[in-house]
């Protein structure tokens, strides 16, 4: 409605100069740069590409990031509901703290989330150590590149679901109640399925993050070429080495995670947009 | 089934809601909580019904002679209906009406031929049947509200709680709603506690009406007990309307109703006081006069019958003299 009488009262040069802008500058710094990382990994052929692709180092690292995404992200969720759950529906001492600290990896830079379990786990660390004794590797493992993931990913979920739940109130969580259902009936049957597209947009940005962390990971992962390098890192590494080719299809295969992401993040915003209409 | 509530406390902070709560309530009746917005009717009602619970110690809930105040909501059997219906908005009129019944244990849930049956049963009886396959969303308020009861019923409540079940609609699907609870209740006859803030709703529903004001019940009595003998200043003026007024000579403040003040032709011997009339609105059978007292400069509302209007010929600007009918301090 808003945006139908703003455009029968501006004068159409300035819609046209406005729209104009908007487009030229996304099509300066995110088209052109998308399109060169596809043109540049296909610049010495298909071929090329595939080797580059299928490479053992590289094959390594998409396993290594997918184990990575696979276990954080699902931490994250579960760590999300819970923390919106309780923010939103209960009222207890230092609420607004736990709120502040839900932000906090997005206030510190990644390199200092990676830094922290150096701190702590690393050989000079204040566990380390102990971990040593123990013949276990936290720091230059994938078991510390997860912990790097799930510390730069956790608001994700949280942010999306915390003002939603806020919204919604409880009073259909004590309906359930009153109906006799249980805790986790009231959770399965009333509270998930309103916040269900929320939650699945909170992974898919969760997942998103997960899988192109570079900062944290980079500081905990070690750079062991086919065992600790993520595919950000993997790309790096290639691309330090001139292997430009070989950098750039690996870069856009995360590209088109990037691309797969925003199309799921749309079909959400339909959706939801339908059910809007609908109530 | 009978409730009684004995000396229950409930404080949020600092804030006490309610203050030393006593309340019995016999089998099958119709009680409206009755008092102004924050005096604490809504927490009473959810701790009824197990949704909150008093400060540790302070207080008890019995239900038919059972005392449940330390039992979760869920074991209370109480059909709780929300001040905004808290209908489930991702399930149909069906599921939400069924939904008591689904998430029994297995051992005792209905099959799910008995549960379309008892759904349709109660949606038949909420007169909302033929729309079980709609979404709250698509319903009016009023539809909404007996959806919401249905749901409650479903479980086969010892008792109903309903938190302002007309706050939320307008005044004439209302009076149409309050005309049909007043029947269903006589229909099915659970006990239930109705909360509203509307004096009018209360006098005209309740078999009991339980007056409260800032944590505490001020009166609770019937109907007819509460609006004739108000047990406190706060009750008389919270029911009905009320004149304040001082007798010249007299310190105390009386309490009188519009209809309890008779006019007087001024010249009248019977007359204690001497006004003005400021405004005079006349419509339906009787007539509403704003007077303005001559010996202390305080206003009056009046209600007098048309007849009486007509016969002494009033109109504004006129001299009358006044006989408080019923006056008490
Ligand atoms: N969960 C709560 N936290 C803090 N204060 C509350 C809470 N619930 C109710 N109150 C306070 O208790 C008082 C009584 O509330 P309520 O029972 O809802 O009143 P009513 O239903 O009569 O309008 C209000 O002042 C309200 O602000
Ligand atoms: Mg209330």
């Amino acid at each position: 409605m808003s945006v139908q009488t703003r455009s029968t009262q501006d004068p159409l040069w300035t819609r046209v100069l406005l729209i104009g802008c908007a487009v030229g500058f996304l099509a300066v710094f995110l088209f052109v740069p998308l399109a060169l990382v596809f043109a540049e990994a296909f610049r010495k052929g298909i071929k090329v590409y595939a080797d580059a692709v299928t490479e053992a180092n590289t094959l390594s690292a998409i396993y290594l990031t997918l184990t990575v995404a696979l276990v954080s992200v699902p931490l994250n969720a579960v760590f999300g509901v819970g923390a919106s759950w309780a923010i939103a529906k209960f009222s207890f001492k230092g609420k607004s703290l736990l709120l502040s600290l839900i932000d906090l990896p997005f206030a510190v830079s990644p390199v200092v989330s990676g830094l922290v379990w150096v701190l702590l786990f690393g050989a000079r660390g204040l566990f380390g150590p102990w971990l040593r004794e123990h013949d276990l590797q936290i720091i230059f493992a994938a078991p510390g590149m997860i912990l790097a993931t799930v510390f730069v990913t956790f608001p994700f979920v949280a942010r999306e679901l915390i003002p939603l739940m806020q919204a919604q109130g409880n009073d259909q969580e004590y309906a359930a109640l009153s109906l006799g259902a249980s805790g986790w009936q009231t959770f399965r049957r009333v509270t998930l399925p309103n916040i269900k597209w929320a939650l699945f947009y909170g992974i898919i940005l969760c997942n998103a993050r997960a899988m192109g962390e570079f900062g944290a990971v980079s500081v905990v992962s070690g750079h062991i070429r086919g065992e600790t390098n993520t595919l950000p890192l993997h790309v790096e590494v290639l691309y330090n080495e001139y292997n430009s080719a070989a950098a750039f299809a690996c870069a856009s295969i995360l590209s088109v995670l990037g691309l797969l992401t925003l199309a799921l993040k749309t079909f959400i915003e339909w959706r939801v947009g339908l059910r809007r209409q609908k109530h | 089934m009978s409730i009684v509530v004995q000396n229950l406390r409930r404080t949020f902070g600092t804030f006490q809601a309610l203050r030393g709560i006593n309340l019995e309530i016999a089998d099958h009746q119709l009680v409206a909580l009755l008092g102004p917005s924050g005096s604490g009717k809504t927490t009473l009602l959810r701790i009824i019904g197990g949704l909150d619970f008093p400060d540790s110690g302070q207080g008890s809930v019995v239900i038919n002679e059972e005392d449940v105040t330390d039992r979760p909501a869920a074991e209370r059997k109480a059909g709780f209906v929300f001040q905004h219906y808290a209908l489930f908005n991702h399930l149909s009129v069906f599921e939400n009406v069924a939904f008591g019944l689904e998430v029994r244990p297995q051992k005792i849930r209905p099959g799910k031929d008995a549960i379309r049956d008892r759904v349709l049963e109660l949606l038949r009886l909420v007169q909302l049947q033929g729309l079980e396959q709609r979404l709250p969303s698509e319903l009016s308020g009023g539809q909404r509200q007996r959806v919401a009861l249905a749901r409650a019923l479903a479980i086969d409540p010892k008792v109903l709680l309903l938190d302002e079940p007309f706050g939320a609609l307008d005044a004439k699907v209302r009076k149409d709603l309050r005309r049909w609870l007043r029947a269903f209740h006589r229909e099915i006859g659970v006990t239930t506690i109705f909360v509203t803030h509307d004096q009018q709703e209360a006098l005209e529903l309740a078999d009991v009406v339980v007056v409260m004001n800032q944590g505490q019940i001020e009166q609770i009595g019937s109907p007819q007990q509460v609006y004739d003998h108000p047990a406190t200043p706060f009750v008389y003026e919270f029911l009905g309307d009320v004149n304040k007024v001082r007798k010249p000579g007299r310190p105390d403040l009386f309490y009188v109703r519009p209809h309890e003040v008779r006019i007087l032709f001024a010249g009248d011997a019977a007359a204690e006081l001497h006004a003005t009339i400021e405004h005079l609105f006349a419509a339906g059978p009787s007539a509403r006069l704003t007077l303005r007292l001559q010996e202390s400069r305080e206003t009056l509302d009046a209600d007098i019958t048309r007849q009486q209007l007509e016969e002494m010929g009033l109109s504004e600007g006129d001299e009358v003299g006044i006989h408080l009918a019923l006056s008490r301090s």
